[in-house]
């Protein structure tokens, strides 16, 4: 009983377009195990779970479970076949009840002659938030009155209602307080004596040190290497998350990381308005390249919205050295020739439903203008002009956004700021999601522009670009600076992993 | 107990401060037993509208064409009913069939084109308003004065309180209802946690054709007689169920949904009456209502505005006191 596989994932792949998430990755999880799976971010372990858990399909490979063939098409075929998955993001209905929540998608379970039968859903829901030992969250309140971490323990009650063999925990623990958190170990302690298998993702080692009882480490969508029992260390599990070669010499080649006196940027003890970066400083000079890394929620982004003016600071200035003015707002930033390239493209970079001209030309028009009006032939030469410049493979200016592939948009997304003469780049992900053809363009692009004086803030989850592109390294942790590391030969990703987590 | 109590209280402010407002504002002419009775029976017809139409909008959908619904199932009920001799009855139950067909119809399309619903609903309009001036002699559907007694006392309250009834049962304690709330309080969860939308969404449409059904009736018992219009001109009836909802999604807050629906659409019913008491001229009403609301969906939208700030006021001192403290020691 003790070694009965749980579930085989064989030769799984899955492709995002160009982009490789997970190649030929092989997994097995037994009764009794508590699976830590670790990896640098965008090492595939989310689309890993997401996959066992129906969330998305794989592009090939098989699963079984049971030792039949597995393939849910959707979380809740994959909740009845008895997997289930408490995710890193809040997944509840705010304007509806607790037990409504946790039995979504459910509801047929409650049905009593063609009726809702609320009261019986109210005591399952009771019984199972007291089974998972949160007593004080009742099945009916609302939603929307309950504090982040409540919420996110309602969502572990939605996973537990159908007793699944296997839970996958995504970066839950990330999100909760001591309190969510106790609760998740209790779970998982329960589960483990009830031989059935956890799934366990996290960046904090000395959580999953402490939690698991395997480890499996994906890099690049690949799996590297398990430890087990003894093996099992913080120590152990650095190394097998790196050490990876640069592939390919696609980043600048030289380690000279000496940029200009000159200040472009002084950011001086800015807070978030949430309060998680607070009192933060920093300095970009003329020519730098600042990378900032560190985990997802680490804040990193935040302060490239802040410094952009997407977000507002509450306490402190970000001032524009050469003109001493005050950036507090997109249109301060955009007037001071700065540009932002956004993690989320879609959504926040491009208007996909407009052409590749009128995304390029977007923060350029004023340029563009003479005597109020825009000459249409100036503003096809511009574009046409950028689209060369960045090689970006399309049939015409003309042509439509969403009709590109990922790498191309992100080209109009750089091109935008290139057509618009700005000075200072903050790029948040820049090469996410892209192919590595594209992304050595970019590196050259981001090279050049500090070869011409430019000054670039670049976030990143991808440490060999951080180490590979960046002057000075700002790692981040929990809204706060915890390394400032200069460019240099030296520079490993272990060392940076130690400053992140 | 005492907290549904208190925010059942909470819930009665904004209709009792119409109420008392207007009542001191017309010295007492607009909040006599009779002025109320007067708007209670003005309020059937947008009541039972608003609660055809909060099945769509608690998801998102806005269905402009459930006016010209109920002017096309009045008509021709009206006269297949009178062709056929078969009295208020078969008036009734041939509105409900033709207005479930007419919606369910538009539900199917939504469901096979995905064409955002605000703008099927609008060509669907065009095309139902179109049906009667197209199908009747007259362009008219009548029944005979004595016929027209489900929009009396107690008839009308009666009807009201039997279709309030199966709107709370369908929203509170049937699986369909708690898939709407969900869908609407996240169509992607929903959607991912197994609720197929396409089929909640559908026989949200085909229950909502129900509700306009019965409002056809009496709304043709209420004016007798119901001539086609066109132009979107029948969309002007839903815009006070549509602001009754608004208000609804307020009080929601404090007191159950359904309940909110029918408190929301009252208090613009009370409003409109209030006005027109006061001497106002449509056009001044058509402000003052919009004010109103605007008023209402304010406040609510912005009623973390104010606790937000306060606490971004403390982390900005406690952060500048730590700075402050950073710098006398250096």
């Amino acid at each position: 009983m003790e070694n009965e596989l749980l579930i085989r994932c064989t030769d799984i792949c899955k492709n995002f377009g160009a982009t490789r998430a997970l190649i030929n990755t092989n997994f097995e999880l037994y009764r009794g195990e508590v699976c830590g799976l670790i990896g640098e971010n965008g090492s595939g372990k989310s689309t890993l779970t997401s996959i066992i858990a129906g969330v998305q399909g794989a592009t090939s490979g098989e699963m079984f479970r049971n030792g039949a063939a597995y393939a849910p098409a959707n979380m809740v075929e994959a909740q009845k076949a008895g997997v289930a998955m408490i995710v890193q993001e809040a997944g509840t209905l705010p304007t509806v009840d607790v037990a409504s929540n946790i039995f979504v998608g459910n509801y047929e379970l409650f049905r009593k002659h063609g009726f809702l039968d609320k009261k019986r859903m109210l005591q399952e829901a009771e019984r199972i938030l007291q089974e998972i030992g949160a007593d004080d969250i009742h099945a009916d309140m609302m939603l929307g009155d309950l504090n982040f971490e409540d919420r996110k323990i309602v969502e572990i009650a939605r996973a537990m209602y159908l007793n699944p063999e296997i839970l996958i925990i995504d970066e839950s623990t990330t999100a909760l307080a001591q309190k969510g958190r106790q609760l998740i170990y209790r779970l998982i302690t329960k589960m483990r004596s009830e031989n059935k298998g956890i799934i366990f993702i996290s960046h904090d080692l000395e959580e999953l040190e402490t939690v698991c009882n395997r480890i499996t480490c994906l890099r690049d969508g690949v799996m590297v290497g398990n430890l087990e029992g003894d093996q099992i260390t913080v120590a152990n599990m650095r190394p097998l998350m790196v050490g990876r070669e640069l592939q390919g010499n696609y980043y600048r080649a030289d380690y000279d990381g000496t940029v200009s006196d000159e200040i472009v940027l002084d950011v001086r003890h800015i807070t978030s308005e949430n309060g998680y970066i607070r009192n933060f400083s920093i300095q970009l000079h003329k020519g730098e390249i600042l990378g900032f890394g560190g985990l997802s929620d680490c804040g990193m982004h935040e302060i490239g919205r802040m410094v952009f003016g997407l977000d507002r600071y509450i306490t402190g200035e970000i001032l524009h050295v050469p003109s001493q003015r005050k950036i507090k707002s997109i249109q301060d930033a955009i007037s001071l020739k700065m540009g932002y390239v956004s993690k989320d493209r879609d959504n926040e970079s491009l208007i996909l439903n407009a052409s590749i001209q009128d995304n390029t030309l977007m923060a350029a028009y004023k340029k563009l203008e003479r005597m109020g009006l825009i000459p249409p032939d100036a503003e096809k030469k511009l574009s046409d002009h950028q689209i060369e410049v960045m090689r970006t493979k399309c049939e015409s200016g003309e042509q439509y956004v969403n009709q590109l592939s990922g790498g191309n948009k992100q080209k109009v997304a750089f091109c935008k700021w290139l057509a618009a003469d700005s000075e200072i780049y903050i790029l948040d992900c820049p090469t996410r999601g892209i192919d590595i053809g594209v992304k050595a363009a970019m590196y050259d692009l981001i090279y050049r522009f500090k070869k011409e004086g430019k000054a670039i803030i670049m976030i990143s989850e991808e440490l060999p670009e951080l180490i590979g592109m960046s002057d000075r390294m700002i790692i981040m942790k929990d809204g706060e600076i915890s390394a400032e590391v200069m460019r240099d030969q030296s520079v490993t990703d272990t060392q940076l992993i130690e400053y992140m987590v | 107990m005492r907290k549904k109590l208190t925010n059942f209280g909470k819930a009665m402010i904004l209709p009792l401060c119409v109420y008392l407002l207007f009542t001191v504002l017309t010295k007492g002419a607009f909040g006599s037993p009779k002025s109320m009775l007067a708007i209670v029976r003005t309020s059937i017809v947008p009541i039972l509208l608003g609660m055809a139409l909060s099945f769509g909008m608690t998801m998102g959908m806005w269905n402009f064409a459930s006016g010209a619904i109920i002017y096309a199932a009045a008509i021709f009920s009206a006269n297949i009913a009178n062709a056929l001799h078969l009295g208020i009855p078969g008036v009734a139950i041939i509105s409900i069939l033709i207005a479930v067909v007419l919606n369910s119809l538009m539900g199917w399309a939504y469901n096979v084109f995905r064409v955002p619903c605000m703008v099927l609903s609008l060509g669907f309009a065009m095309i139902y308003e179109a049906l009667p001036n197209l199908l009747t002699r007259d362009f008219t559907g009548k029944i005979k004065m004595a016929d027209a007694y489900l929009a009396d006392m107690p008839w009308c309250v009666i009807i009201v309180l039997i279709m309030f009834l199966i709107f709370y049962i369908i929203y509170n304690h049937t699986t369909l209802g708690t898939n709407i709330s969900a869908i609407g309080a996240n169509i992607s969860i929903a959607n991912s946690a197994g609720v197929n939308i396409d089929s909640v969404k559908f026989f949200s449409f085909l229950i909502s054709g129900i509700f306009l059904g019965i409002t056809a009736v009496v709304f043709l018992s209420v004016n007798v007689s119901v001539i086609a219009v066109t132009g979107f001109a029948s969309c002007s009836m839903i815009f006070d169920s549509m602001m009754g909802i608004f208000i609804a999604a307020v009080l929601a807050k404090y007191v159950n949904y359904c309940v909110a629906v029918v408190l929301g659409i009252f208090t613009i019913r009370m409003l409109g009456t209030a006005m027109v008491a006061m001497g106002m001229s449509s056009q001044m009403r058509g402000v003052m209502t919009g004010v109103f609301l605007l008023i209402v969906l304010v406040y609510s939208a912005n009623a973390g505005l104010l606790d937000g700030l306060k606490k971004q006021k403390a982390i900005a001192q406690s952060v500048n006191c730590e700075l402050k403290k950073e710098q006398n020691i250096l």
